[in-house]
């Protein structure tokens, strides 16, 4: 009996001394087992753009710092320690929220379309993998873009695996060279297509308008050429025959707009797949939900500032995007709100002061200034909308055309004017810059355009409303602090691309 | 008179007469007795025994030198008794002197505390280790069992913050702390390593046995950093007959202390004094105190059955409990039934042992949800909201009126969400011990633990104000574990050398996996998330699942030497394997060494009679923790959310790279080194330990940015931190008063450590500070408001913000600047050192008396002195710049007269001191005596958190002092009760 236990014990000491410690993942997928094709995997390079109109902070930091949008403290509501205030009144510091947002966002599509062009690398020669690698060093390419439109200098990363792990930073121009260079390069391999969300050869061209357009900045110095170069751009946009302008001024922005002929490329927001795009909860009222039977209650903040409101005529239909006056619920009763004391909704377009609280009545500090909805809210609308946001639009190339023509003393009036007569205005003759300014800061509103715009016709530092006047160095944004953290080297001076 | 009456009487009177002759004679016959009371060890006499005279109260003690005297008839029979030895009963005659020899009670001096895969007696410890019966824990309402362990125990830090029944309680070992990782010890419950401790009746368990340092917790290995508890529920002893054992309890719950919010009167007087405020102000009509609608006096009951029996080879307990917690804050509550067998079975001439033991749970909580201030926080809104605000509107609806934003009726809140979880634990385990040949004894025990969770949450489309999506959500979680353990222990005496050793192998392997469906838009609110196919929006990512596993190996070894009962030293060495390191480190060393010397026991100390024990211990350690999470030490892809094909423009998940593969990822290691003294005086009439400790962890697991390229990811999780805590801790209990009326024991425990952030960098990774403690609440979204700072020289909890500077001549707050000036905005004030959440010091002082043998009192104080908290609720409801539409304290109203016209902004100007004395628990109970067929019955009053001294003016000044940042009271402290109990416990 005795040796049958010892037996036992030694045997179950033997049989159960496993010593296997290997992972065993069921709910996850091991990196080497994962596979996707090319064009899946693409996906990454366009997912940080998803948050630009909200968390990614680059929609706040294009609209709120120029003279259209603004977000007001109302009372208890949207103060958030100033980093709305500090937008607009040009105060803001490597700490601000939106300009710490952007950063990442940018440098992530950089690295994903590094990572995928060195993946793809490979397999060149075969023509998808090729017109795929196109595509991602065009998408790189804007990327570096919006770096450079935004940040100034930045480092200029294009490789994946070797790349310095604390680079320093580079010039703006010379990294405006390298990527005017290769969406040049990368533009006849785009073939043709209808997508408005992939790279498309519109997007392509638009990007080219763009770049061309604002070199001065970029540049530091006027290149009369480039004036040119980016008419001609915008001459290929137009002759694809893809794009029209709607009728309608707001059709390019209602809810189902993914076939709009006026869209060129857009971020495919949905209300359950692809969300994002919650703009209109920062504009609308608390009561609003009752104006579209909405299934959540919008936070109240954002407004047009009043003077840029002056700036539309009577008769713009482009006004039929602004919310102003008394609101009604969807079956026409007026709304009164509660919370102020049962008074009428009315937004009065008028807003008092940037930093509104004691001594403002409730109406005013809750019901001022005329909210948007130039984007369709439709009847029901949650918490994110399904509306596509244009980042390129047909509306914008005309404009760039126009511009690019006064620029180079010749005439503009053709294509302000289908803008205007589509508007419901009356045309104009001889346009000057200044009047080109006005008619995008009407047309291109709420489009995340306004920041480059102003400071492309070097208004960026006027004061206007709250704002007084800035400095030249608040044309760029300063490098946030935690990227300099993660890397010192950011903050020393930048140095040439062969460094 | 005739004759017979005569002789009848005289009879009588006869009678009379002797009796009156043998009272006054056995008057006469009454003398004194004195004796002396000597111990049987070392003949040295016994102050302070209790002498009586058997089946009275009559009796005496004896004096300083171990004499007593006392009146006596002839054959009388003294009872004659001392704590810690053997009560004697001698027969005594008057006007003798005798002496009475008392022997050590047997289980005092061997008594025992549980060590890890075996026991020791306390005598014998080489380690800090502490133990905790069942009649020593604390009394009154538990929560948890692990609420029985409060200040008793040195070092020991057992805290909740608030008093949530459905939250349990945080506790923390010598410090125990870490970046990221779980600090909660070990539990050990019947020898079964990592069972969950509150699946267990507080009247099922024995003993709590503590292994503080890290020569004693070695023996775990890698989940030893942050100490072990061990708990041995009750099992059944050889006796004639069953023993029966019912306890229960009632009790009422009242609010300690709540909110100095201002009243509906009060408020609308207010604003009628000041016309600015009065132009934006709404009366809502009422005179609401939304405290008194969200706060119900609580209740709590307990049932508890427990029969157990046995003989010399079987025995047998069997309990079943019933629990019912009804919180303080409406919605809120938790019921728990809990059955327990336990069963042990002798065999082959005693040779073999098999026990088993099985426990089931079955736990129904009701929550709330009250983190934050967000739209479904239940103390936020009660706190915010205006006191001018009716409950129900004219159609007796909820009244909703949007003020602000996120405003909502409280009641109405708890009303319509429905949030509420079942969960049910099993436990059960089978383990046999046979006496190969006499010393040697192989151990098998097998454990299996299965927990079940099931959550269930909805909110009505009809809630809030205008229209509501609606949600529902059911979910599955579960886990369960496997545990092998086998064991080979050999003893041996040989001379005066004395060897007792273990072997051992353990094997366990935890899985989890889950399972939860949500929707939007329900067709119909009745049904609510039982019957998910009426919700109209389910989108991908709706339902999902989960499942982990992970393993732990290990192979151990412990060694007791003691030389003549004078020197001991213990060894043990433990090799532990997990899947959770990474490739390159996956099995670790964690050896320890212990040294005691009971200086008692040598010639030079047979002569000083007052100390009775003194032993010097000296240990070291190295443990680990190895909660570190599964998989982050390899690369694997996820599932991250629904994307956009850009290309084909079709709808695609996105899968992410996790995070950068880890070869070397390891576990968390201590160092240890402990000193510590045990002491006894006077036959341990005063008897104590004083331990000092330090101890060094590194590797500490953070999640470290790292460039990209050439990583993947920008995060790596690697081992880099390290911490420094250094402390003492003091017990001393003692008997001052020993009488045949009175007895009294008290305990006091003092522990005080000081913990230092030694690096959060190495070679490889770096991190110069961590920013923690944000701050949220109205008015304070953004990147500035952090509180506290971990960087290196510092301690975990140390405040770091602006310091207050006074008040501006327009009301806006001050603070001080780098260069001594004051400045009004926050971005450029100087941040400081102003504090720290964690105390200086903790004391805890029971007392337990009992009065004539029937009545028991007890009550314990426990302190925290000298930690800092910062109190938010005050931050944000202590300004009136929110007035007129949001409630605020009488302090904003005062702060309003004396001009504060800003808003709500960080500095130590709302950083309080937490310090606090709290009388936990204090209990009267009566023993009914000689009842018929009763072995008990006590029935007992009690009363937890009876009052609280403290100067800090929010909720609740104790703070749990865990994770990364901790101390903040942000409107999220759940009301603490003061309970009122009645009890009755019954043994048959």
């Amino acid at each position: 009996m005795k040796k049958i236990f010892l037996l036992f014990i030694v045997l179950s000491l033997i049989q159960f001394g496993c010593t296997d410690l290997d992972d065993v993942l069921y709910d996850k997928i091991p990196a080497d087992e994962y596979v996707a094709d090319p064009i899946l995997k693409m996906s990454p390079i366009y997912e940080p753009m998803r948050d630009f109109c909200d968390w990614g902070g680059w929609w706040f930091a294009q609209e709120l710092t120029g003279d259209a949008v603004v977000c007001p403290t109302r009372g208890g509501d949207w103060d958030d320690g100033g980093k709305w205030r500090v937008l607009h009144q040009h105060t803001w510091d490597n700490n601000t929220e939106a300009i710490n947002s952007m950063w990442s966002r940018f440098y992530r599509g950089v690295v994903e379309a590094n990572k995928f062009i060195e993946e793809q690398e490979v397999f060149a020669g075969d023509s998808i993998v090729d017109e795929a690698i196109a595509k991602a060093l065009i998408l790189r390419s804007y990327y570096f873009y919006l770096l450079i439109d935004n940040y100034k200098d930045v480092p200029y990363t294009t490789q994946y695996i070797g790349a310095p792990e604390q680079p320093k930073r580079n010039f703006r121009k010379d990294i405006y060279n390298e990527i005017l260079k290769t969406v040049e390069e990368c533009a006849p391999m785009i073939s043709s297509s209808t997508s408005k969300t992939g790279v498309n050869p519109g997007m392509v061209y638009t990007l080219l308008a763009k770049l061309y357009l604002n070199h001065a900045v970029y540049l530091d110095e006027v290149k009369p050429e480039y004036w040119e170069k980016a008419e001609l751009a915008c001459k290929e946009v137009i002759d694809l025959g893809q794009y029209s302008l709607e009728s309608d001024p707001l059709a390019p922005f209602v809810t189902n707009n993914e076939n709009s002929s006026e869209n060129i490329w857009t971020i495919p927001y949905d209300e359950d797949h692809y969300e994002g795009f919650n703009l209109h909860m920062r504009t609308l009222h608390y009561n609003s939900n009752q104006t579209f039977e909405m299934v959540v209650g919008p936070w109240n903040g954002f407004a047009v500032i009043y003077d840029h409101y002056l700036t539309y005529e009577d008769n713009d239909r482009r006004k039929e995007g602004f919310l102003v006056g008394q609101q009604y619920t969807y079956n026409n009763q007026p709304i009164m709100d509660l919370g102020a004391g049962g008074i009428p909704l009315i937004f009065n377009p008028v807003i008092p002061s940037l930093v509104m609280g004691e001594g403002n009545t409730p109406e005013e500090i809750r019901n001022s200034g005329a909210r948007v909805v130039k984007f369709e809210v439709k009847r029901g609308a949650k918490a994110n909308l399904s509306n596509d946001f244009p980042i390129f639009r047909y509306a914008d190339v005309l404009l760039m055309k126009a511009e690019a023509l006064i620029r180079q003393g010749k005439n503009g009036d053709e294509e302000v004017n289908k803008i205007r007569e589509r508007a419901g205005l009356s045309t104009w003759s001889n346009v000057t810059l200044t009047q080109l300014l006005a008619e995008r800061g009407r047309e291109l509103f709420w489009e995340a355009h306004r920041r480059q715009d102003l400071i492309r016709f070097d208004e960026f530092n006027k004061p206007w409303w709250e704002k007084q006047a800035s400095t030249a160095d608040r044309k760029t944004f300063p490098i946030p602090q935690w990227a300099i953290e993660a890397n010192p080297n950011l903050a020393l001076p930048p140095v040439s691309l062969n460094d | 008179m005739n004759n017979t009456m005569l002789k009848q009487t005289k009879y009588k009177l006869f009678l009379l007469m002797m009796l009156l002759l043998t009272y006054s004679s056995s008057f006469a016959q009454t003398g004194e007795v004195t004796g002396t009371i000597i111990d049987a060890n070392d003949k040295s006499t016994i102050p302070g025994a209790s002498i009586l005279i058997k089946g009275t109260v009559m009796g005496t003690t004896s004096d300083i030198n171990g004499v007593f005297r006392l009146s006596v008839k002839p054959n009388t029979t003294l009872v004659i008794s001392f704590v810690g030895y053997k009560t004697q009963e001698v027969v005594v005659q008057p006007n003798t002197n005798i002496e009475v020899i008392l022997n050590f009670e047997v289980t005092a001096l061997e008594e025992l505390v549980v060590i890890g895969y075996g026991v020791q007696k306390k005598s014998d410890r080489t380690g800090a280790v502490q133990s905790i019966t069942a009649a020593e824990m604390n009394s009154g309402v538990l929560t948890d069992p692990i609420q029985g362990l409060q200040s008793k125990i040195a070092g020991v830090m057992v805290s909740k913050k608030g008093g949530d029944p459905n939250s349990g309680f945080d506790i923390k070992i010598r410090g125990a702390s870490s970046l990221v990782t779980n600090t909660s010890p070990l539990y050990v419950i019947d020898g079964v390593p990592g069972a969950d401790p509150t699946t267990i009746a507080p009247e099922d368990i024995e003993t709590f046995n503590i292994l503080k340092d890290a020569s004693a917790a070695a023996i775990y290995g890698s989940r030893g950093a942050n100490g072990v508890v061990i708990i041995t529920t009750k099992r059944g002893t050889e006796r004639k007959g069953a023993q029966i054992d019912f306890n229960t309890f009632f009790s009422l719950e009242k609010v300690a202390h709540r909110l100095d919010l201002v009243s509906g009167e009060d408020y609308r007087k207010f604003i009628s004094e000041y016309p600015a405020l009065g132009t934006s102000f709404i009366d809502g009509g009422a005179n609401t105190d939304w405290q008194d609608q969200i706060f119900r006096t609580g209740s709590s009951q307990n049932y508890n059955l427990a029969f157990s029996g046995g003989d010399s080879k079987t025995s047998y307990r069997a309990s079943l409990s019933h629990q019912i917690f009804n919180g303080l804050v409406i919605g809120s509550d938790k019921t728990r039934t809990i059955g327990r067998i336990n069963l042990d079975q002798k065999a082959l001439n005693d040779r073999l042992t098999i026990s088993t033991g099985m426990s089931a749970t079955i736990e129904n909580n009701n929550y709330i949800s009250y983190s934050g201030w967000g739209r479904n926080e239940v103390l936020f809104q009660a706190y915010q909201r205006n006191p001018t605000d009716p409950l129900r509107d004219s159609a007796g609806q909820f009244y909703e009126i949007e003020r602000v934003f996120q405003y909502y009726n409280p009641v109405a809140l708890v009303d319509q969400i429905h949030n509420e979880r079942e969960a049910k634990r099993y436990f059960g385990y089978l383990k046999a011990d046979y006496e190969i040949i006499p010393g040697l004894f192989a151990g098998v025990n097998m454990a299996y633990t299965r927990n079940d969770d099931e959550s269930f949450y909805f909110e009505p489309s009809t809630m809030y104000i205008g229209t509501h999506e609606g949600y529902g959500r059911r979910g599955y979680y579960n886990f369960d574990s496997k545990v092998l353990e086998t064991t080979l222990r050999y003893n041996t005496d040989f001379g005066k050398n004395s060897i007792q050793t273990v072997l051992g192998y353990s094997f366990q392997e935890d899985m989890q996996d889950g399972f939860s469906a949500q929707g939007r838009q329900p067709f119909n609110n009745y049904t609510m998330m039982h019957d998910l196919t009426l919700f109209q929006s389910v989108n991908p990512g709706d339902i999902s699942s989960f499942k982990n596993t992970n393993r732990l190996i290990s192979f151990f070894a412990r060694g007791i030497y003691n030389y003549d009962s004078k020197y001991f030293f213990t060894a043990t060495l433990r090799r532990d394997g997990s899947s959770k390191f990474g490739v390159n480190n996956e099995w670790g060393w964690f050896p320890s060494a212990s040294l005691m010397w009971n200086i008692t026991h040598e010639q030079f100390m047979q002569n000083i009679d007052f100390i009775n024990s003194l032993r010097l211990r000296v240990g070291y350690g190295i443990t680990g923790n190895q909660e570190i999470g599964n998989y982050n030490d390899i690369a694997y892809y996820q599932a991250a959310g629904n994307s956009f094909n850009f290309e084909t423009g079709e709808n695609a998940i996105l899968f992410q790279y996790a995070h950068n593969a880890n070869p070397n990822l390891k576990w968390e290691e201590n160092a240890e080194l402990n000193i510590g003294i045990d002491y006894g005086f006077l036959h341990d009439r005063i008897s104590g330990s004083i331990d000092y400790f330090k101890k060094n962890t590194y590797d500490l697991l953070g999640n470290y940015s790292v460039p990209v390229p050439p990583n993947p990811v920008d995060r790596i999780w690697a081992n880099v931190g390290e911490f420094e805590v250094s402390g003492i801790e003091l017990f001393l209990q003692g008997y001052p008063v020993r009488n045949n009326t009175f007895d009294w024991k008290t305990s006091i425990v003092f522990s005080s450590y000081k913990q230092d952030v030694i690096s959060l960098s190495n070679e490889t990774y770096e991190w110069s500070q961590m920013q923690v403690g944000y701050l949220s609440g109205p008015g304070l979204v953004g990147d500035l408001n952090w509180t506290q700072i971990v960087r290196p020289g510092t301690e975990l909890g140390t405040w770091y913000m602006p310091q207050f500077a006074g008040f501006s001549q327009d009301g806006k707050f001050l603070f001080y600047t780098e260069s001594g000036g004051v400045t009004r905005e926050l971005e450029k004030a100087e941040r400081r050192i102003v504090g720290s959440a964690q105390p200086d010091f903790e004391l805890g002082w029971s007392n337990y008396f009992t009065y004539k043998k029937n009545w028991d009192i007890n009550f314990t104080f426990r302190g925290v002195f000298g930690h800092e908290v910062f109190n938010t609720t005050r931050l944000v409801f202590g300004n009136p710049i929110f007035l007129p539409d949001r409630n605020v304290l009488y302090e904003a109203l005062d702060e309003y007269r004396r001009g504060l016209r800003d808003n709500p902004k960080l500095s130590d100007y709302y950083l309080e001191d937490g310090t606090f004395v709290r009388l936990d628990n204090i209990s009267i109970g009566y023993n009914f005596s000689n009842v018929r067929g009763f072995e008990r019955i006590r029935l007992y009053f009690a009363s937890n958190n009876v009052f609280t001294i403290t100067g800090y003016t929010g909720i609740d000044p104790e703070i749990s002092p865990s994770g990364l940042s901790f101390g903040l009271d942000q409107y999220n402290t759940y009301p603490k009760a003061r309970t009122y109990t009645l009890g009755l416990n019954i043994t048959l």
